[in-house]
C-alpha cells in the first residue's frame, strides 16, 4: 500500500511539473535537437517504444521542411544531388528553424547559410539566393542588375537553361 | 461573445466536397466537376496573390470553398500570431468562405514553427487556454472556428481525460465547432490502443459540422496519416457508422500528395454519396415507421 501511495504521489508530481509550457519546450526540443528527453512522459505501449514514437516526430519534421526546400530550390537540389542536399537542408534547419507561419519562407537564409559554412560554396549560394528571389511572387521581373553575386557564374543563365530544359522534358 | 453565427447549416447543396490541390486547378476550371464545394488550404492562398490565388478566384466563381489552415497554433503556448489572424481575416473577407478550420493541435513554441500539427496533453490547463483562446480568435474573425482532431503518434501521461472527452468539452465550452477527421480517429484508435466506435459515441453531434476522409500509411507497428493514399475499407466501414450516428453532416476528401487524377477522386466522391444518401434513406424510412 505504502509502495501504491509513493507512485500515486510521484505521478502527482509529475503532473504538476510537466505543464503544457515546460510539454512544449521539452517536446519541440526534442524535434530540434533530435533527442528523447520527452519519451518519460509519453504512454506506453507495446508496440512501439516512446523513444521511436519521438522519432516518427523528428523524422516527419525534417521530411516535411526538405521536401518544401527540394520545391524552393531545383536546381541547388539538381546540383547537389539527394543525399548532399537533405544533409545540407537538416544543418541549416538546425541553425535556421523556420519562424513563419508559411512554409514558403523557410529557405529565407539558404543563400547566406551556405557561403557561410563555406566561402567555396559562393556558386551554390547565389543558385540559392537566385531561386529563393523567384519563389517570391512579385519578383518574376526583377532585374538581374539589382542582384549582387558573390560568385563568377552566370546564375540567371543556368536557371534559364534548367528551367527550359525542364520545359523541353515535359513536351517530350 | 459577439460571434456572428456562421452559415454550417448546411444542406445537401454543400454537401460533397474535395481538396482543393494545384493539379487539379485547369481541369476545374475547364470542366466543373461536379463538386458540391472545394476545401483550400489557407496558407496557400493567404498572400492573396501568385498563380494560386489566381486559380482560386476563378474556381470560386463557380463553387463555394472553405478555408482550412494548418498555422493558427491553437494549442501553443506562445501568444496568438497577430499577422497571421490578420492575413486569415483579410483573405476570409476576400473569399467569403462557408467555413474556417484549423486543428486541435500546437506547431510550434518561442516563435519556431516546426510547420506539423503536434500532440496536445489532454489536461484541464490545456482545455483552459485552448477555450480562452479560441474565443479571441472567433470574436477577431467575427464568425464560429471548427477545428479538427489531428492524428498522433505520441500521447501524454499527463493527460486528464480521453482525446474524443478534450475535443468535446474544448467546443462546448468555446462555443466552436469539430470537424471530425474519421481517418485520423482510425489511426489514432490503432496508435493509442482506443475503440473508434467508443470516439464517436463520446463526441456530441451538436459540435460536429464536417468530416474528413483519406488514406493513411499502415507501418504494422503503427499508421502514419500520409492523406497519400486511397481511402481504406475500415475507414469507410467507420464513415459509415459516422453518418449513422451524426447524419446529415457535410464531408471533404483529402489527398496531400500521390496525387491522383481528378476523376479517381471523384470515384470517392461518388461512393460518399451513395453511403450518405443509403444512410439517409434509412433513417427516413425508420422515422416513418416511428409515425
Amino acid at each position: 500500500m505504502r509502495q501504491v501511495g509513493m507512485e500515486a504521489r510521484a505521478i502527482a508530481t509529475a503532473k504538476i511539473q510537466m505543464n503544457l509550457k515546460s510539454l512544449q519546450i521539452t517536446f519541440q526540443n526534442d524535434l530540434l535537437k533530435n533527442t528523447t528527453t520527452m519519451s518519460k512522459n509519453i504512454t506506453f505501449s507495446k508496440n512501439l517504444s516512446s523513444e521511436s514514437k519521438i522519432q516518427i516526430y523528428q523524422n516527419s519534421y525534417y521530411e516535411r521542411i526538405i521536401s518544401a526546400m527540394q520545391n524552393d530550390f531545383p536546381i541547388t537540389h539538381a546540383f547537389l544531388g539527394e543525399k548532399a542536399f537533405s544533409s545540407l537542408v537538416c544543418e541549416y534547419i538546425d541553425q535556421y528553424p523556420s519562424m513563419h507561419f508559411n512554409l514558403r519562407f523557410v529557405g529565407k537564409h539558404l543563400s547566406h547559410f551556405i557561403l557561410e559554412k563555406d566561402n567555396a560554396l559562393a556558386a551554390f549560394s547565389d543558385l540559392a539566393k537566385f531561386e529563393y528571389l523567384m519563389c517570391e511572387v512579385d519578383m518574376q521581373f526583377i532585374l538581374a542588375s539589382d542582384i549582387h553575386f558573390e560568385s563568377n557564374y552566370n546564375i540567371i543563365e543556368i536557371w534559364n537553361a534548367f528551367h527550359a530544359e525542364n520545359r523541353l522534358i515535359e513536351i517530350r | 461573445m459577439s460571434v456572428i453565427r456562421n452559415i454550417f447549416e448546411t444542406n445537401q447543396a454543400t454537401h460533397f466536397g474535395l481538396g482543393l490541390r494545384p493539379l487539379h486547378y485547369e481541369e476545374i476550371i475547364n470542366s466543373k466537376p461536379a463538386v458540391d464545394w472545394f476545401e483550400c488550404l489557407t496558407e496557400d492562398y493567404i498572400d492573396q496573390s501568385g498563380d494560386d490565388f489566381m486559380s482560386l478566384e476563378k474556381i470560386r466563381v463557380h463553387y463555394p470553398v472553405s478555408l482550412h489552415g494548418v498555422s493558427l497554433s491553437i494549442g501553443s503556448v506562445d501568444p496568438l500570431n497577430k499577422s497571421y489572424l490578420q492575413a486569415l481575416k483579410k483573405l476570409m473577407h476576400t473569399v467569403q468562405p462557408i467555413s474556417i478550420s484549423d486543428h486541435f493541435c500546437w506547431t510550434g513554441v518561442n516563435g519556431v514553427n516546426t510547420h506539423d500539427l503536434l500532440p496536445l496533453p489532454y489536461t484541464f490547463e490545456t482545455v483552459e487556454h485552448l477555450v480562452s483562446r479560441i474565443h479571441t480568435v472567433q470574436d477577431f474573425l467575427g464568425r464560429q472556428i471548427m477545428l479538427e482532431n489531428v492524428s498522433s503518434y505520441a500521447a501524454f501521461s499527463v493527460s486528464d481525460m480521453t482525446e474524443w472527452e478534450f475535443i468535446s468539452e474544448v467546443s462546448k465550452r468555446a462555443d466552436c465547432f469539430i470537424l471530425l477527421d474519421i481517418n485520423n480517429i482510425y489511426v489514432n484508435a490503432f496508435n493509442h490502443g482506443f475503440s473508434a466506435e467508443e470516439y464517436l459515441q463520446g463526441v456530441p453531434i451538436d459540435r460536429v459540422k464536417q468530416f474528413h476522409l483519406a488514406g493513411h500509411k499502415h507501418c504494422q507497428t503503427h499508421i502514419i496519416d500520409t492523406h497519400d493514399a486511397e481511402i481504406i475499407d475500415d475507414v469507410w466501414d467507420l464513415y459509415a457508422k459516422a453518418i449513422g450516428r451524426f447524419k446529415n453532416v457535410p464531408v471533404i476528401i483529402e489527398r496531400d500528395s500521390n496525387i491522383p487524377p481528378l476523376s479517381e477522386l471523384m470515384g470517392e466522391l461518388n461512393k460518399v454519396r451513395e453511403m450518405s444518401v443509403l444512410s439517409w434513406n434509412r433513417s427516413a424510412s425508420a422515422n416513418d415507421r416511428t409515425l
